[in-house]
């Protein structure tokens, strides 16, 4: 990890299809779901990548890529947000600034987070537990779809889980937190 | 006590909690295209490529209106007014660089209607700063405008500039580097000889912050 921040750091064009690799499933999950068009997303997500670039000579390699992009991604996607909902006008007077309710903060942190513990699942893994969680199986019909035990998919769930639960523990913990509290915040999906 | 869940149910939820609804999100499962991967690196590899490449490579409507904008502000440098410095910082070469870097700048309530970004980027010879503003009142006479490299508690001059042209491009130079002045800032001085800021800001970027 650190070669390719350096890498990226030092701007070489080869560390971006890595970064890209590693980080641009999430960074694609938060534009989706703040934009919720898939071009405008990619659009997002390029864009992103394009500005992270820009800066990496400035990026301290002693932190994290993720939370640095994750940053940029969201920015990104209010400022496309705001430039879709704007009303066009000619000559030169002010753009009209128009205010952006979005996925909040926090949420949107949620999902990056999410996006890439799924992300570093196993492939078979990763599917049993995107047939339970977004398509709601249960387990003998997650193995009928998968063509497999139901024992090995308990076991995968069981895996997968556990990996899930150590990844995220500290947003576990959090978002527990928050449900105890009934605390609300300005999320919109 | 505690019910066990069915046999054949998902063992997730009860661990997962208020996650769980997350993992229920399309948009947590939904993938990229899969040519943004190369669009991805074709982009910066065009930026990083030489101009006349860049501008005419993309085609696609706004996606690429954004990256014109940037490389036309680059390239259409307006001297800035009074500076011999920049002068000899054109004769240098001010090609567009892949270090430069655009910041939004915050516009403070002494000009509200005003906006505009700054590209900044470390060179050999110091930081150099190109401005894009709109709606900047003109400085009144025996006023100007002065850009600083800050940190909490010092700063450093990039030069300076009065808008009585109209809006457009000012380039500066400043002789130390972002890294170690991370915030941009633009005050309006009076030709009193006082090197000191004023306390009128107009305008701020963090730097570290694209």
């Amino acid at each position: 990890m650190d070669d390719l921040v350096e890498r990226f750091r030092a701007g070489d064009p080869s560390a971006v299809r890595d970064v890209y690799r590693r980080y641009g499933g999430a960074i694609f999950t938060v534009a989706r779901s703040m934009v919720g068009d898939p071009d405008l997303a990619a659009d997002v997500v390029q864009e992103t990548f394009l500005k992270a670039w820009r800066a990496a000579a400035t990026f301290d390699a002693n932190r994290d890529l993720a939370p640095w992009l994750y940053s940029i991604a969201r920015r990104t996607a209010i400022d496309v947000i705001r430039k879709e909902k704007r009303p066009t006008r000619g000559g030169h007077g002010p753009e009209v600034e128009v205010a952006v309710t979005t996925m909040s903060f926090e949420r949107t942190w949620e999902v990056h987070e999410i996006r890439r513990a799924i992300d570093d699942l196993p492939p078979d893994e990763r599917e049993v537990v995107r047939l339970t969680h977004m398509e709601g199986l249960n387990h003998n019909e997650v193995a009928t779809r998968m063509g497999i035990p139901v024992g090995t998919v308990k076991s995968r769930s069981h895996r997968a889980h556990r990996r899930l639960a150590a990844a995220l523990r500290y947003l576990l913990d959090t978002a527990n937190q928050d449900d105890d509290s009934h605390v609300e915040g300005g999320e919109d999906r | 006590m505690t019910e066990r869940p069915p046999a054949n149910s998902p063992d997730s939820d009860d661990e997962f909690g208020a996650l769980s609804e997350l993992l229920a999100f399309d948009n947590v499962w939904a993938d990229p295209p899969a040519a943004l991967e190369d669009s991805v690196v074709a982009a910066i590899a065009a930026e990083a490529g030489p101009i006349s490449s860049a501008i005419h490579r993309d085609t696609d409507g706004g996606r690429g209106a954004h990256r014109l904008r940037l490389i036309a502000v680059a390239a259409a440098i307006a001297v800035a007014f009074g500076l011999g410095a920049v002068a000899s910082s054109i004769r240098q070469g001010n090609s567009p660089d892949p270090t430069d870097t655009e910041f939004a700048l915050a516009a403070t309530e002494l000009v509200p209607e005003a906006s505009g970004s700054v590209l900044i980027s470390d060179r050999k010879n110091g930081a150099r700063v190109i401005l894009a503003v709109q709606d900047l009142p003109p400085a009144p006479d025996g006023q100007f405008y002065e850009a600083w490299l800050r940190t909490a508690d010092d700063g450093v001059s990039a030069g300076t500039f009065h808008m009585r042209g109209g809006d457009g491009s000012i380039e500066l130079w400043a002789g130390v580097h972002t890294a170690s002045y991370p915030i941009f800032a633009i005050t309006l001085e009076d030709e009193d000889g006082d090197t000191n800021p004023s306390d009128r800001v107009v305008f701020t970027a963090d730097l570290t912050q694209p």
